[in-house]
């Protein structure tokens, strides 16, 4: 199997701090479908951070797509972002930008033109249930409808990586399963999907997912507390 | 087809408005306005200088200091004979005993009916003007004095050059302090662009983050910001020139009115309207470029 992300010793420090990740060492593979669970502080986000390329690691190596993004210049990392889908925890949408608009920049950023992006962005919205809400300001959606847009604004790219900061945290269990069923069904088509989430529950509703448990900024033993034996874990190197 | 153009042309959808910050046009257009009227001023002395400076420095000034009238009018006949004899001379023009009293008046008093009188009293020299084809040389001047003191040993040669210089040597200056003003203005210009860009660039912060994270590179984010720049900047460039124009026009209608012939001396050639006109575009491709510099310097700060 191809992997897409390989972590050697990696360690993240934020300023003169302790060290909030701490000697990460896994890979991702393609088409593979990934749990990130840990507690609050643990360093799933700073670990997603990593992931979509908003930080450099302070130590260690890490390779996306057969890449070595630590020492790559600022000037080609653009071209990894675009193949790297992300949910942010707090959504980050746009505000002065419709639904549509949101769910249409990952698009636009690409270079895609006006006339091609309706069809792709109307669809996404019927599938998520906002076709009616497509002129809808974020401001004027429920916490809910904002979570879905960002969702759709994440996966509209066809990204090879999907990184989500706990998608579900703010839509009601019906639609929490929908919305994997999504990350599913992306999955199937290829793209590597990982999801930081407290759900435990969400764990069992993927096949095949694995889990990556995060304790005190390091990957936790194998043989940890999580009962949870139908979701193999991901093993440090 | 990337970014680059697609947000060029309709990013509007990606910002909440259309400007950067509020008082930048209004700043640009004062800078514009001022440079405007600076590079007037320097335009119009650079080109009286250059215009009077040929003319002025091939004029000479022959002054026969003898006392004995008649003498005198003798040796101003055979200068001017000797004069207008040279090849390098393209006009002599003896003055006359009325010319010089007239001359003279404002100073000693004289008029025609004390002339005489006064003659004996104040000898008057001989002054004959004139105009050389080229400007003459040291090499030439010595040899005219030579000859022309053969014929009257109290002679003097005096260039224009001699009295005009100083005067030169003020509008130089003047052009200077002038070109000194345009780079001050200009430096301004740039801070308030660079001010208003990062204005701008906090304003923007949350849109900026995503979109770099989406994969935007710092070109195609520099550009949306260079675009309203540029909408702003040529918007008061364009109230600057208009009202820079207007003002040069209404100066220049003063002036006319009350010396003409001032005026027509310091009038604006038609290449100085054309140096005008720039001024605005300048000014413009200026802040886009310090617009440019400034985005891709914040956006080099964060990975």
């Amino acid at each position: 199997m191809q992997t897409v992300v390989n972590f050697e010793n990696v360690g993240l420090r934020y300023g003169a701090g302790a060290e909030a990740l701490s000697g990460l060492s896994f890979k991702l593979f393609a088409g593979s479908f990934y749990f990130l669970t840990g507690a609050s502080g643990a360093g799933k986000t700073s670990l997603l951070k990593l992931l979509y390329l908003a930080h450099r690691p302070s130590r260690g190596m890490i390779k996306m797509f057969g890449e070595d993004i630590v020492t790559m210049p600022r000037d080609r990392l653009p071209g990894f972002r675009r193949r790297i889908g992300v949910v942010f925890q707090d959504f980050r949408l746009l505000n002065h930008l419709s639904a549509f608009d949101n769910i249409a920049m990952p698009l636009r950023i690409s270079g895609i033109e006006e006339k091609d992006l309706e069809g792709p962005v109307n669809e996404l919205l019927s599938w998520i249930g906002l076709a009616d809400r497509a002129s809808a300001r974020p401001t004027t959606l429920s916490g809910g409808e904002q979570q879905r847009v960002a969702i759709a604004r994440a996966v509209i790219g066809r990204p090879e990586i999907l990184v989500a900061d706990e998608p579900t945290g703010n839509v009601d269990p019906e639609m929490a399963v929908r919305l994997l069923q999504l990350f599913a069904g992306l999955n199937k088509l290829g793209t590597t999907v990982i999801v930081a989430t407290h759900d435990i529950h969400l764990l069992r509703e993927i096949e095949g997912a694995q889990m990556m448990r995060l304790k005190d900024g390091q990957l936790s033993d194998p043989t940890g507390s999580l009962k949870n034996p139908a979701v193999p874990l991901v093993l440090n190197n | 087809m990337g970014l680059k153009s697609t947000l060029a042309r309709d990013d509007s959808k990606i910002f909440s408005d259309g400007r950067i910050a509020g008082p930048m046009p209004w700043v640009i257009a004062i800078m514009v306005f001022l440079t405007i009227l600076a590079s007037a001023a320097g335009v119009a002395i650079a080109a009286s200088a250059s215009q009077n400076n040929e003319t002025l420095a091939r004029k000479m000034t022959v002054q026969i200091l003898e006392e004995e009238p008649i003498k005198r009018n003798n040796q101003r006949t055979q200068i001017v004979e000797y004069l207008r004899k040279l090849p390098q001379t393209e006009s002599v023009t003896p003055l006359s005993d009325a010319d010089i009293i007239q001359l003279l008046e404002p100073w000693l008093g004289l008029n025609e009916d004390t002339a005489f009188e006064s003659n004996e009293l104040i000898p008057l020299p001989a002054i004959i003007d004139v105009q050389m084809k080229v400007i003459a040389d040291e090499p030439l001047r010595i040899q005219m004095l030579s000859e022309m003191q053969s014929i009257a040993p109290s002679v003097r040669l005096d260039t224009q050059e001699s009295w005009i210089a100083p005067l030169y040597d003020l509008m130089r200056s003047f052009i200077y302090l002038i070109f000194a003003l345009i780079l001050l203005l200009a430096a301004a210009t740039s801070a308030t662009v660079v001010l208003a860009v990062r204005s701008a660039l906090d304003t923007h912060r949350n849109t900026l983050d995503i979109m770099h994270l989406m994969g935007s590179t710092d070109s195609q984010i520099s550009r949306l910001f260079q675009r309203r720049v540029a909408v702003d900047a040529f918007f008061g460039g364009a109230i600057g020139f208009i009202f820079g124009c207007l003002t040069i026009w209404f100066i220049s209608s003063r002036l006319n009115n009350l010396i003409a012939g001032v005026v027509s001396q310091i009038s604006m050639p038609w290449y100085g309207w054309i140096i005008l006109a720039l001024i605005p575009l300048l000014m413009g491709i200026l802040s886009i470029v310090i617009a440019r510099w400034t985005v891709r310097g914040a956006m080099k700060k964060i990975l």
